[in-house]
């Protein structure tokens, strides 16, 4: 018989609530007052507030103190996330390197890469993106065709990557490459690469225009682009492994469900004080999703801290997360005041275009109902 | 009902035990024909009399009535077997009935019988005034879920600074029975100026008014849900393993999946809101913050809070989940003889007691709305105690 994915009760331990008002008091003197405030975390990216957080230590927080890491508890990572999400505060630059570049590297990397990446990382000075998804492969990852042929102290890479989210901008790609041909076993023979983005020779990077006007995912292609031995992430042949040990980090944070949060502020601003019924009954129903979801991603960060590997209950986390915040703003909408001003409409419409990323991105719907069949023992 | 934090160790082996009792005892006894002959209208009489031989009824009355003194949140977590069970007995009424009456010293026993909670909604036509001797009690309430199955109604009435529990003789009270959708025993009271003595009038202690009680009921039916969700998905699960079509367990077909991955995602949040909302009550029940009134205000404002999110989710989730249990079973589940519906029938009929999703998220949005917009975050990050 099916058991439903247990999601115990977690309270949030003290140093971690005590973070909480660190954080918004430097959230209030950072950021600038006129900037659009969005959730959203692959919408912001500011070197400049990244090195800052770095220099308060809320980068690399549950990292080893030997790399410069902070030594934390996954709780309270979780507050400093959920806290710049919340203000809108712009984190895209640091973010994949900081939710799972970095710890794929401390699991599986060389303590060479350790030592050089892991402190760069937690300073805000070295952002990565992810080279995962291909023209012919997204969902289906295994059938990556980015290949990598061995020669004299390296790799040499040909093929194409797509949907990179800051390529352009950052400074390091961990790249999924196939390194030997595909047998009856797609999932053998997968390599990651840290490709540097910077000074590569046969690297061209595309920027693609997405619907809602950014500039921020792009094409990547490889022509004959040497990477050195020691840019292997932990041992050739072992990247399925790895890509699959980051799903657990990559799907159960807060912004798996917060991208859409500012537009529930603008709108109780835009409301007022003495909301209609219906307005008042939309953003109750929203609050309490919201606080459900809460709970049950805390339970997951409490799953992580344990050392468990719950990649089944995060993809639960997303996909309830991910209905929620692309049903925000189609709830939000018919509420709305009629002269509700040009920041409520702003953000309205910022969040209506990004919205369809958000069930595709990490994951799509459809693959997560999947994984969470798999766990319910139907598959 | 109480408990200090060096108790909890004891008190959760206790609670513990009493769940597995209860659970046992439970999936034993509500088999189909017993639920069904309920439904019809023949009285459980041997559940629950076995539910009084292991005191499950009065497990947060005080041990001078027979009960086991467990906290009375500690005790709620076992209306998640009454969902998951489809009990037809009104288990959660006599819980918190008999807990709040036993907070009266001058209670000195309390029937067999079931207690059933009876407060006035929004929309009644009721009145109660104090008289020289006691209350008198005027009107009408609708749709008293189990009062035909009452020993002791129990109304509650708003006193001044909190509230009045009078115990109550049905006979003593026109009642219009019926039936809701699950076949639970309804009824409209109807008082014609009833007079309650003051030796029958209890002052709750724990509860400041009504409010407070409708919360605790609505909890009631977000844990009773949460427990019905857990068994959807458990019968949807193994009957998607079993029902074979096209030469294969229709487990194996994707449609099929992703429906049941959405209903595991209802089940996961009803059962986590439920327990939340446990959670945030059990801290107004700590006595050592019994002492205490502001911080007293400040657990049961949030657990007020955190029982109308549970309902509202609880509720949310009995919609999505029912149906989607339904697709799953075809026609089977559709059918009189298949137990499902005793499943979602309950869940549809709990949904709209004690206030319907509406009711508790337009409150919780009026709330933030007041708030203001920047205030927002820092309410629903609020930390429990």
């Amino acid at each position: 018989m099916a058991q439903a994915l247990v999601f115990d009760a977690v309270r949030l331990p003290p140093e971690a609530e005590a973070l909480r008002s660190e954080v918004r008091a430097f959230v209030a003197e950072t950021l600038d007052p006129d900037l659009l405030r969005n959730s959203d975390f692959g919408s912001g990216h500011d070197p400049e507030f990244s090195r800052a957080l770095g220099a308060r230590g809320w980068i690399g927080m549950t990292w080893p103190a030997k790399y410069g890491g902070g030594d934390r508890s996954f709780f309270e990572r979780y507050v400093v996330t959920e806290e710049l999400l919340a203000a809108g505060a712009p984190v895209e630059a640091h973010w994949i390197a900081d939710r799972q570049s970095g710890p794929v590297m401390l699991r599986y990397g060389t303590e060479a890469q350790r030592e050089f990446f892991l402190p760069r990382i937690i300073k805000g000075e070295c952002f990565f993106s992810i080279g995962m998804s291909e023209p012919d492969s997204g969902s289906d990852l295994a059938s990556v065709r980015t290949s990598a042929a061995k020669v004299d102290g390296g790799w040499v890479v040909n093929g194409t990557k797509l949907w990179t989210s800051g390529a352009h901008r950052n400074h390091y790609m961990i790249t999924l490459v196939r390194t030997e041909p595909q047998g009856d076993n797609r999932h053998a023979g997968l390599s990651q690469l840290i490709v540097d983005l910077k000074n590569s020779q046969g690297l061209t990077i595309r920027p693609i225009a997405n619907m809602a006007g950014d500039r921020d995912f792009n094409e990547v292609v490889f022509e004959d682009c040497f990477v050195p031995d020691e840019h292997v992430l932990g041992s050739p042949g072992n990247g399925w492994e790895q890509v699959t040990s980051e799903l657990g980090y990559e799907r159960s944070g807060p912004e798996r469900f917060l991208s859409s949060f500012r537009l529930l502020v603008e709108l109780i601003r835009a409301v007022g004080p003495d909301p209609e019924p219906a307005q008042a009954a939309a953003i109750g129903k929203l609050a309490g999703q919201l606080t459900t979801l809460r709970k049950i991603s805390i339970s997951v960060a409490g799953m992580l801290q344990s050392n468990r590997n719950p990649i089944v209950e995060a993809a639960l986390v997303k996909e309830l997360g991910n209905n929620f915040e692309k049903e925000l703003p189609e709830l939000v909408r018919l509420v709305a005041p009629a002269a509700a001003g040009r920041l409520f409409q702003r953000t309205l419409e910022d969040t209506l275009l990004h919205a369809p990323s958000f069930s595709l991105r990490g994951g799509t719907r459809e693959i997560l109902r999947g994984m969470i069949a798999r766990g319910l023992g139907l598959r | 009902m109480s408990s200090t934090p060096s108790d909890e160790q004891d008190s959760g082996a206790a609670g513990r035990m009493i769940q597995d009792t209860a659970d046992r005892l439970l999936r034993d006894q509500c088999s189909k024909e017993l639920v069904d002959a309920a439904e019809a209208g023949t009285w459980p009489a041997a559940l629950w009399h076995t539910l009084v031989e292991t005191g499950l009824p009065w497990a947060s009355a005080p041990e001078r009535l027979g009960g086991s003194a467990l906290d009375l949140p500690e005790a709620l977590g076992l209306l998640r077997l009454v969902g998951a069970h489809a009990a037809p007995v009104p288990l959660a009424e006599t819980l918190i009935a008999s807990a709040l009456l036993g907070e009266d010293d001058a209670v000195s026993e309390l029937p067999e019988g079931p207690l059933v909670p009876v407060l006035a909604g929004a929309t009644d036509d009721f009145t109660a005034r104090p008289e020289a001797d006691g209350w008198r009690l005027e009107g009408v309430i609708a749709d008293v879920p189990f009062a035909p199955v009452a020993d002791v109604l129990v109304v509650a009435v708003e006193a001044g600074e909190g509230l009045m529990l009078l115990r109550v003789d049905p006979a003593s009270v026109r009642l219009e029975p019926g039936r809701n959708i699950a076949g639970e025993p309804i009824a409209t009271l109807v008082f014609a100026g009833l007079s309650v003595k003051a030796s029958d009038c209890s002052r709750c202690a724990s509860l400041g008014g009504a409010e407070e009680l409708l919360a605790l009921l609505a909890l009631s039916r977000a844990l009773m849900s949460a427990g019905a969700m857990q068994s959807l998905l458990d019968m949807s699960v193994g009957y998607a393993l079993d029902r074979k079509q096209f030469g294969r367990p229709i487990a194996q077909f994707q449609a099929v999946q992703q429906q049941l991955a959405v209903l595991a995602g209802e089940a996961a949040a009803a059962i986590r809101a439920a327990d939340a909302g446990l959670e945030a009550f059990a801290e107004v029940f700590r006595t050592d913050v019994a002492g205490d009134p502001e911080s007293r205000a400040l657990r049961m404002a949030m657990a007020i809070q955190e029982a109308g999110v549970a309902k509202a989710r609880t509720g949310e989730a009995a919609g999505r989940g029912a149906e989607i249990a339904h697709q799953v079973h075809g026609a089977m589940g559709f059918t009189y003889e298949h137990r499902l519906h005793q499943r979602t029938r309950r869940l549809w009929a709990w949904r709209d007691q004690y206030g319907t999703e509406t009711y508790w998220q337009a409150r919780f949005g009026r709330q933030l709305c007041a708030a203001g917009a920047d205030a927002l975050w820092d309410i629903l990050t609020r930390p429990l105690a």
